[in-house]
């Protein structure tokens, strides 16, 4: 392979060395973008999947299955203020703003999750 | 005029330089290599459905989505039936067993819970009695058997220690055949504590059958995996018992269950107090001290009891219960914060955050 | 009235030559298959490359824009996506090609032009397919693959083009 070195001028050696270092901060930037978290789906069971931005502060009311469930969405994260059901574990759960992460009102049959991939193949809790 | 100058010359040159033919192939290799890397569509199924009044949650890799779809709607079914033959409140075979246990006479045990109430004898006897199904009267009393709760304040200590002192216990059941009594008319099942596990191994043991042996079954975070992501281990994120954040992650060897019991699950507050579901037998009420207890283990049941039972076991316990228990693989977070962990597990878990947590190496299990 | 003459020189009948080759290797290169439908590794880059240090960036411009014309129009694709995507991968390599030629010192080799190229080429091919096509975030995470298929093969290109050049230095 010595042919090779005569094959390459400098400016090749510098340039090829270049893009090489480069790559892996290419593979990065684009495939870290899954994990971006800025927008929320929101499901209920009478008016299915709705899609909200993060970026935007609002409150949304959602119909659910016995009543009204109320989420509010501020400096890029989304939480349930209210909703119709004893316990409230969908408030309890707080604020949500991870990609991925997924909160849900299962008596009154409303979920939300925001959209991207949490990085794992199933998340234990 | 010379013909093209070409023709000629570069066909013998391309005979001489035997280089450039083998990178064409070379290129044309890698080519293809690239392109069948690219064009294959991502072979992971998810689907998420409502069972045992929480989210399900299942993966399956390498199999096409309409069997896959097929496999999860089989066991959502299964999943639901599962839920009404083993839910304390529902008229059914568990019920009537629990009303036969009161009376202390021999019955014959029905099929759909003979080989749990089986299981949890087991699992109760090695765990000293703190994983015990058969205190359903103060389960009941502190209003964690339904689903919904309606009264948000804590029994009296009348109640409680009325209940605590009859000391109802898995070993009061006494085994004939098919038949079976109770010697303790206290006795009441509720399986909350291990159902879930045992639903889990069934229907990993339904998937292995219809040939798909990578998938994850999750329920309501506590979850079983097989086989493996494609070429990879599967990973698992363990969410911080205390915010929604991923905390920790390990990666799944082979065949597994991972199971967290927690107080942040079912709980209400009651003057500023909070009282979570995992009743201490001993003491009827609560256990305290511990924020949550992680378990790794092969079969989902066991990983279930045996979170419940170091969970109550607390910070001083645990390694005891779970050398007895045959567990390998703990992580106990007390109500400090501090990480209880064995040397086994402590190697498996990767801390996700930039400041790793006070951690104490017990003994080896 | 006057017979204009066209005297086709032997550097006409080389280049004419070259871009043939070009145009084949272009339909050859649209047969195979590929991950974003359209989208080709470049090898018509060779002949770009060769014809660039050989004849110079202008010449190398005319047999490139040629090579994309003649060759969608004998396919039959003139002006179809795939012809957009090769014209804009075409354009993409020729404009970073010229101020390349002003490396001082020896300048780029056939492999440094050749990796430009075909980095420049994918990247236009990929602007395109994004903005007018298929504007979904998955494309984003296709991108450093082709990338560093673009590399590979302009690696490949520039040996074979060296190889080319080297012959006809050689022959001559």
């Amino acid at each position: 392979m010595s042919k090779m070195g005569k094959l390459l001028t400098t400016a090749d050696k510098v340039l090829l060395s270049c893009t090489v270092l480069l790559l892996p901060f290419l593979y990065f930037s684009a495939w870290s973008q899954d994990l971006q978290a800025d927008s929320v789906k929101i499901w209920s069971s009478s008016q299915g999947f709705q899609t909200f931005t993060l970026n935007q502060k609002q409150k949304i009311l959602i119909d659910g299955a016995h009543g009204k469930s109320v989420f509010e969405i501020q400096n890029g994260k989304i939480r349930f203020v209210d909703s119709k059901c004893t316990n409230k574990i969908c408030v309890r759960a707080g604020w949500l703003s991870h990609a991925g992460a997924f909160a849900a009102c299962l008596p009154n049959n409303v979920s939300m999750e925001i959209t991207g991939t949490t990085g794992y193949d199933s998340i234990n809790f | 005029m010379t013909p093209l100058p070409f023709s000629g010359r570069l066909f013998t040159t391309v005979r001489q330089h035997t280089i450039v033919q083998q990178l064409s192939v070379l290129l044309l290799c890698l080519f293809l290599s690239v392109l069948s890397a690219c064009d294959r569509k991502e072979p992971v199924h998810h689907s998420r459905f409502l069972g045992f009044g929480t989210i399900i949650e299942i993966t399956i890799y390498g199999t096409d989505h309409e069997r896959a779809q097929q496999a999860i709607d089989d066991i959502e079914n299964d999943i639901a039936i599962m839920h009404r033959t083993w839910h304390p409140r529902e008229k059914n075979a568990l019920r009537r067993m629990n009303n036969l246990f009161q009376t202390t006479e021999w019955f014959s045990a029905a099929p759909s819970v003979r080989p749990l109430i089986l299981k949890s004898i087991k699992l109760s006897q090695t765990s000293q009695h703190l994983f015990n199904p058969a205190i359903g009267k103060l389960i009941e009393l502190w209003g964690f058997s339904q689903d919904e709760r309606p009264v948000n304040e804590p029994p009296s200590e009348q109640k409680i220690s009325a209940l605590v002192r009859k000391q109802p216990r898995m070993s009061d059941i006494k085994l004939k055949g098919i038949t079976m009594r109770s010697t303790n008319p206290d006795l009441k099942l509720d399986f909350g504590a291990i159902a879930k596990g045992y639903a889990i191994d069934k229907n990993i043991e339904r998937l292995r059958k219809l040939n798909i042996n990578n998938a994850i079954i999750n329920a309501g975070g506590d979850l079983r995996a097989i086989g493996k992501h494609g070429e990879r281990p599967w990973v698992i994120g363990i969410r911080d018992p205390r915010n929604e954040g991923v905390f920790a992650s390990l990666k799944i060897q082979e065949d597994e269950s991972v199971f967290t019991s927690g107080d942040y699950e079912r709980y209400f507050e009651y003057q500023g107090k909070r009282y979570h579901h995992i009743i201490d037998p001993r003491t009827g009420s609560p256990a305290e001290e511990t924020l949550s207890v992680t378990v790794i283990h092969s079969d989902a049941a066991t990983a279930d009891a045996a979170s419940t039972a170091l969970f109550i076991a607390g910070k001083d316990y645990w390694h005891e219960i779970a050398k007895n228990m045959g567990i390998k693989y703990v992580m106990l977070i007390d109500s400090e914060g501090t990480v209880h962990i064995n040397p086994a597990m402590r190697a498996r878990i990767h801390f996700e955050s930039e400041k790793p947590p006070t951690i104490n190496l017990s003994e080896p299990l | 009235m006057q017979q204009i003459e066209l005297e086709a020189t032997r550097e006409d009948m080389r280049i004419a030559w070259l871009t043939a080759l070009a145009v084949t290797i272009h339909i050859v290169e649209s047969a195979l298959p590929s991950p974003i439908p359209g989208i080709k590794p470049g090898l018509a880059n060779i002949i770009t490359i060769a014809v660039l240090i050989r004849y110079g960036w202008s010449t190398a411009a005319w047999v490139s824009i040629l090579r994309v014309l003649a060759g969608s129009l004998l396919i039959g694709t003139f002006l179809s996506p795939g012809f957009l995507l090769s014209l804009g991968g075409a354009i993409c390599s020729i404009m970073i090609l010229k101020p390349a030629t002003y490396m001082p010192g020896k300048g780029f080799g056939p492999v440094g032009y050749s990796i430009l190229a075909a980095v420049a080429h994918m990247c236009g091919q990929f602007t395109i397919a994004y903005t007018l096509f298929i504007p979904h975030q998955a494309m984003l995470n296709l991108l450093p693959v082709l990338i560093t298929a673009a590399i590979l093969f302009g690696i490949m290109s520039g040996i074979i083009a060296s190889r080319l050049l080297q012959t006809r230095n050689n022959g001559n």
